[in-house]
């Protein structure tokens, strides 16, 4: 079995999100100064997911692909070190700002390119934007089932059998392969790479594909192919208002708070 | 153009990855004190996790079932466990009888016990201490007396950290004492002699001694009675112990270090932290005053500068500068961390008020822990002779 594995590079998300700013004008996120960028959260426990799916078939190849500038060399190291055999950059100035339609174009055709690929793996969002369209989106490209949302994931003879989150539940479904599969972080804490893993990475393989190794160009790429238009970039403005609720003892305080939400009809 | 201060992409992962290794303890490290306070050993469980992570590892080839990733990695590694409030427990020693082992054991020793010390089954603590020889290690007395296949090993040892719970310990004697050595006009350094021996050996008794440090290891006073060892448990050469110890304390110097930079950091960050929170007067936090602000920034300002020594003196080990330069290195760099480290915890303590004093604080019993680090593995005053005298070309005074 052949997976491939998408991994995004996002500025560290243990930082507060007030701390960035927004140029309105600019339509365009600052973040703040220094901030370092580090791989993005679902896309490890996508990492993860693969590399269960290794130790249950340990003939399966797991290519890590990333999109990026070359800094992003470090998330594919992070991911090889997790196990990964091979990485590929997706590396052009062409790739550096695109739409959602146009990253599913780009990533969707390295995975052509690759062939014999059976498993899509993408986090269930990026921790940046919050999207989750990637792995919907390359699915709809290549014409493969997307099955999203995953907190366990399975292979059995070539059918791909994904637990989904729900809002009230968990549900199961299967697919044929090929399909792509987004993997919430349910799925639970992805390993973190030995240091014999970190020796290894050294000897493993990242190729790098421009835009014309991928046979694509402006046309497809350039902000007139874009699909989606940003009207508007701006922080919304909420205020919360922080009440406390008065009582002598813990049983008064509640008995004040189911009052007051009943007032409001919040139950 | 060859001076790079980045770290590779290999090293940074080290950081990373050993800090995503302890995520799952964090909430965990006041049972893991307490264990220690109750006599309960060093907690089994982080133990195995340092050795699966590649810890007990990193300086052992990969033939004999280590990673070989050096010591600068082993001491980011080292850094991130202390940065992050965990004690390494007995991974200093350990790390230290294995390049012992590895630069002096022959085949059957090094196939006997590399691989069990990288995957953690075995652990090692290091004993040559004794109440009439500290810093003057040439001065030991115990004793070891070739009898057939065996030695036959007497004497005592003092402040052995964790004897209680390591498989093996490389325990320090002579084998031909000073008397002998001043009858046959042979020089201090000749006559000591190097052996693993079995903690639970026959004739050897562990009195705990009373040190309230917080690094999760008991100390202990060790006699020996006619213990007897087998002759294939000598490590090298008979009576030629000495060169082969003193090769070993280079990498024990800079882990030390890297022991004292992550304590720094640890209580660095808590003071900035509390400092930009804690309000005294008005709506002023306490971190705007410079009196808090201040010592708080010489404290980031030596910490970069003990970690680049500590990052420079591991490079030249790895890189295989010679010992004498990587010694000058290693010294200058855990002289350098150690007074950091005391320095650092002091000031967040300071930082803290009266809550500095508090245990769940965790700062007050980093302190001794800190202050630990000026005394031994080496003195202050040990470092100070080595630079005055190797460094500087300054006459020798003892
Ligand atoms: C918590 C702890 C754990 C330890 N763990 C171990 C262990 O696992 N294994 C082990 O073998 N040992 C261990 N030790 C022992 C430690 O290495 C010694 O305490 C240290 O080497 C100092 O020796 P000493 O205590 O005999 O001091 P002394 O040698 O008596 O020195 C006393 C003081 O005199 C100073 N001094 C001595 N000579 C000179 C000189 N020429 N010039 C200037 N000043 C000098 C010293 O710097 C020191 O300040 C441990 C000690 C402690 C406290
Ligand atoms: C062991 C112990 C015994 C004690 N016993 C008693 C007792 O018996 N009775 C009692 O009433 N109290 C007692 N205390 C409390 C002690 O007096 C307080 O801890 C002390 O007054 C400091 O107050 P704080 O802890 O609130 O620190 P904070 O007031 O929060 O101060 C934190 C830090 O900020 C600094 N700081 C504050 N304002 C300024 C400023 N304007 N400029 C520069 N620096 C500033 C302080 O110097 C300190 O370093 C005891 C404390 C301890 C640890």
């Amino acid at each position: 079995m052949h997976i491939v594995v998408c991994v995004k590079q996002v500025p560290d998300w243990d930082i507060p999100p007030s701390s960035f700013k927004i140029d309105e004008s600019l339509k365009q996120v600052v973040p703040p100064p220094g901030v370092v960028d580090v791989p993005s959260q679902f896309d490890m426990i996508g990492v993860e997911a693969a590399m269960l799916l290794k130790d249950e078939a340990p003939d399966t190849k797991v290519t890590i692909m990333s999109m990026g500038p070359e800094a992003v060399q470090d998330t594919i190291k992070k991911s090889l070190a997790m196990g990964g055999d091979e990485g590929l950059l997706l590396n052009d100035t062409l790739f550096e700002d695109l739409d959602w339609y146009q990253l599913a174009l780009v990533l969707s055709t390295a995975i052509k390119k690759l062939e014999s690929v059976d498993l899509v793996i993408c986090g269930r969002q990026a921790v940046d934007w919050d999207m989750g369209v990637a792995g919907s989106g390359i699915a709809e490209l290549l014409g493969w089932p997307a099955l999203t949302i995953g907190k366990s994931i399975k292979v059995n003879d070539g059918t791909l059998v994904l637990e989904r989150v729900l809002m009230d539940g968990f549900e199961t479904v299967e697919a044929q392969l090929p399909a792509v599969a987004t993997i919430s972080n349910e799925l639970g804490e992805p390993r973190y790479p030995k240091l014999q893993q970190i020796m290894q990475v050294k000897k493993k393989q990242v190729t790098v594909w421009s835009a014309a190794d991928l046979g694509l160009d402006d046309s497809q790429l350039g902000a007139d192919a874009r699909k989606m238009t940003l009207e508007r970039l701006y922080v919304p403005v909420t205020a919360v208002e922080c009440e406390f609720m008065e009582g002598d003892t813990p049983e008064e305080k509640a008995q004040n708070l189911a009052k007051k939400l009943a007032e409001a009809k919040l139950i | 153009m060859s001076l790079d201060f980045t770290l590779s992409d290999e090293h940074k992962l080290v950081q990373t990855s050993v800090g995503q290794m302890l995520d799952k303890f964090e909430s965990r490290k006041a049972e893991f004190r307490q264990m220690a306070k109750d006599g309960k050993g060093f907690p089994e469980e982080l133990w195995q996790e340092y050795a699966q992570a590649g810890l007990t590892g990193a300086l052992i080839p990969e033939e004999y079932g280590g990673n070989n990733m050096g010591l600068l990695a082993l001491m980011l590694g080292f850094e991130t466990v202390c940065t992050r409030g965990f004690s390494p427990g007995l991974l200093l020693t350990i790390c230290m009888d294995t390049c012992c082992i590895v630069k002096n054991g022959n085949d059957e020793q090094k196939e006997r016990f590399l691989p069990k010390i990288a995957d953690g089954s075995i652990k090692f603590c290091f004993a040559i201490t004794e109440p009439n020889a500290g810093t003057n290690a040439l001065q030991i007395e115990t004793h070891a007396r070739r009898d057939g296949d065996n030695y036959i090993i007497n004497g005592q040892k003092t402040f052995i950290s964790g004897a209680d719970v390591a498989d093996y310990m490389l325990l320090v004697v002579r084998t031909t004492t000073a008397k002998e050595l001043k009858e046959r006009g042979q020089p201090k350094a000749y006559g000591m002699s190097l052996f693993i021996v079995d903690t639970k050996s026959k004739g050897m008794e562990k009195t705990p001694i009373s040190i309230p440090l917080s690094d999760e290891l008991n100390q202990f006073q060790l006699f020996f009675d006619d213990m007897e060892v087998p002759a294939e448990n000598l490590l090298g050469t008979e009576n030629e112990g000495a060169v082969a110890m003193f090769n070993s304390l280079n990498p024990e110097r800079i882990l030390a270090a890297a022991i004292c930079t992550g304590m720094a950091q640890s209580a660095l960050t808590k003071a900035v932290d509390y400092a930009k929170e804690r309000k005294v007067f008005k709506d002023t936090p306490i971190g705007a005053y410079q009196s808090i602000a201040h010592p708080l920034a010489e404290v980031k300002i030596d910490l970069d500068a003990a970690r680049l020594m500590t990052q420079r003196a591991a490079w030249a080990y790895d890189t295989g500068v010679d010992p004498q330069t990587v010694g000058s290195y290693a010294n200058m760099a855990k002289f350098l961390a150690a007074e950091l480290a005391i320095k650092a915890v002091d000031h967040a303590i300071e930082t803290h008020g009266g809550l500095g004093f508090a245990e769940e604080t965790g700062l007050i019993n980093q302190w001794s822990g800190a202050r630990l680090f000026r005394t031994a593995p080496v003195s202050r005053e040990m470092i100070l002779n080595y630079v005055s005298e190797w460094n500087l070309g300054l006459p020798k005074s003892y």
